[in-house]
């Protein structure tokens, strides 16, 4: 099944952890240059101010010294988001941050109740650890987990934020309380032609036939059509999701508990990524790191962390990503405890072209980018692994030595900054 | 007298590393030739346990000093710590931030200041009041730098 993590009231609710005064009272965030209101309190929106509503014309609606009226913050909106998302990122699977304050992922149980239990105490940890209330919604797929969340925010009698869709009776029930252009997926275009002819709720779409809807609208909205009827269909755009973040992870076979071994996955999962992200020929702005124990295993100790480093420039260099990769694990990583699966995410994508270079940045990235495109090269020739970096620590320290291992296959090795041959 | 907070994000974009001098330091006479100089320290990992809950804040007002908390201080805050009897914590009270000592008597919730010259202040039910945040490192600064 599919979760949809949602921040209730983003803007505003981040405005109220730096300004907790502010809790209680009619608050709206205005875009920066034309001054419209971009986010709600709910006690702005019982007011009856609508989204979009220039600043100038809230007194239409209410006497605007009510009104606390804040300029929009995007930094601080983005390191709480941040922060939101490295948390759910560390406790679910498959996380696709769909916006800054929104993300799909897939539940961890089969069992409903387990499902429920599990996202409520992530609501409240979210909410104590961030300080931003969120909304969790779950279905068989992400439309009808969209819909979920959006009940899990406003309906006063859900206390713990969430909300799931999965007996068809109450599918149906909420399809047919849900206007056709509530649907997530359904643009203004569509809902206009769909209530042209008299398809005015989820339900009636839901049971128009798929056949119809293709030849008369599109493959997408037929997608749309089938993930209401709680089909899973892929409807994220992967193109976009691909734009905001990419995510290396895997689950380990076993409990790993020796440092060395979860930071050579690290490793790895780092040079994948910053592969991956060549391929696409997109740059990240930050790189996270997350690990975490088996939440199913009671008997143990569990302990789950990630963080998240900024870059000074964007780069796709394997030889940047791996040292924040790393300068992250290393920031979180306990010894003590076994981990079931660790990770990399990269976000904050941009294509490769536009980078704006930093001017306290002192590496080569004209450099950087021959070699890894040296490397890119050399690899796709012989093989996916010939080429690999090699982090200076596994060097060092904790590092066992390595000097009786038989030699490995042919390899060279790269350390950051430095190369040296290997055979 | 009122105390104030300023509210930080962390930038952590830089890994500071440090050599972390083992040997124990007596008070008056340090001799670094004692010691070996051991592993490596690095700061952030040192102070913040929980980077996706830990925020920072700059401390105005003296209410604190017999803490060692002065004026000018920078508080490492854990919002993801449970709040305990005894801990300092960043709190919001009727429209302001303040760092105090949390009591938790038969009565109710106390802030406990420590400084003789600041009353102590009872949580009532009618305050708005949250805590906000626990105070888990105090760094401070001993050249005024």
């Amino acid at each position: 099944m599919y979760g949809l993590i949602d921040c209730n009231n983003f803007f505003v609710s981040c405005e109220r952890v730096f300004n907790p005064a502010l809790n209680g009272r009619p608050v709206v965030v205005l875009s920066n240059n034309d001054g419209c209101v971009i986010a709600r309190s709910n006690e702005a929106k019982a007011l009856g101010i609508p989204m979009g509503c220039p600043a100038f014309q809230i007194k239409e609606y209410t006497n605007p010294r009510q009104v606390v009226q804040l300029s929009a913050r995007h930094i601080v909106y983005a390191d709480l988001s941040h922060r939101i998302m490295s948390i759910m990122g560390c406790e679910v699977e498959g996380l696709e941050v769909y916006s800054v304050d929104e993300a799909f992922f897939r539940t961890p149980y089969d069992d409903v109740e387990q499902n429920h239990k599990f996202l409520a105490r992530l609501v409240k940890k979210v909410h104590r650890y961030v300080g931003v209330p969120v909304s969790i919604g779950f279905a068989p797929s992400r439309s009808l987990a969209k819909i979920a969340s959006h009940i899990a925010k406003k309906d006063r009698r859900i206390t713990d934020g969430v909300y799931w869709l999965v007996r068809p009776e109450a599918i149906d029930i909420i399809l047919r309380r849900t206007p056709i252009a509530d649907v997530w997926g359904i643009g203004r275009r569509l809902a206009a032609s769909l209530m042209g002819r008299g398809i005015d709720t989820a339900y009636k779409f839901a049971q128009m036939p798929s056949g119809l809807v293709r030849a008369l609208y599109s493959v997408t909205a037929e997608r749309t059509q089938r993930e209401l009827r709680g089909e899973d269909c892929q409807v994220v755009n992967p193109v976009t999701i691909a734009h905001r973040s990419l995510m290396t992870s895997r689950t380990f076979g076993q409990l790993l508990t020796d440092r060395r071994e979860v930071q050579d996955a690290i490793v790895h999962f780092a040079q994948s990524t910053s592969r991956r992200l060549r391929d696409e020929h997109q740059v990240a702005t930050t790189v996270m790191t997350y690990v975490r124990g088996d939440h199913f295993r009671e008997d143990l100790p569990y302990y789950s962390n990630s963080c998240e480093m900024r870059l000074h420039t964007p780069s796709s260099s394997a030889m940047t990503i791996v040292h924040y990769a790393l300068v992250a694990f290393n920031a979180i990583f306990r010894e003590g405890y076994g981990y079931r699966k660790a990770g990399v995410m990269v976000s904050g994508l941009t294509p490769e072209s536009g980078v704006q270079l930093n001017v306290w940045d002192t590496e080569d990235h004209g450099r950087q980018r021959a070699l890894m495109q040296a490397i890119d090269g050399i690899n796709q020739r012989y093989s996916a692994h010939m080429v690999q970096l090699v982090p200076e620590t596994s060097q060092h320290s904790w590092a066992p030595r390595q000097s009786h291992l038989a030699p490995p296959s042919r390899t060279l090795r790269i350390y950051t900054g430095l190369i040296d041959y290997e055979s | 007298m009122k105390d104030q907070l300023e509210l930080h994000k962390i930038e952590d974009s830089e890994e500071i590393v440090l050599r972390f001098f083992e040997s124990r330091i007596q008070a008056g006479f340090p001799s670094p030739a004692q010691g070996m100089f051991g592993d490596t320290i690095d700061l952030n990992r040192e102070l913040i346990s929980n980077p996706a809950a830990t925020f920072c804040a700059r401390v105005i007002g003296n209410s604190m000093v017999d803490a060692g908390i002065n004026n000018g201080d920078l508080l490492i805050i854990d919002k993801s710590l449970e709040p305990h009897d005894g801990d300092i914590a960043v709190c919001f009270i009727d429209g302001d931030f303040t760092v105090k000592r949390i009591s938790v008597r038969s009565d109710g919730v106390y802030l406990i200041p420590a400084n003789k010259q600041f009353p102590e202040l009872h949580v009532s039910e009618e305050s708005n009041f949250q805590i906000w945040g626990i105070v888990s490192h105090v760094i401070k600064s001993l050249t005024g730098g």
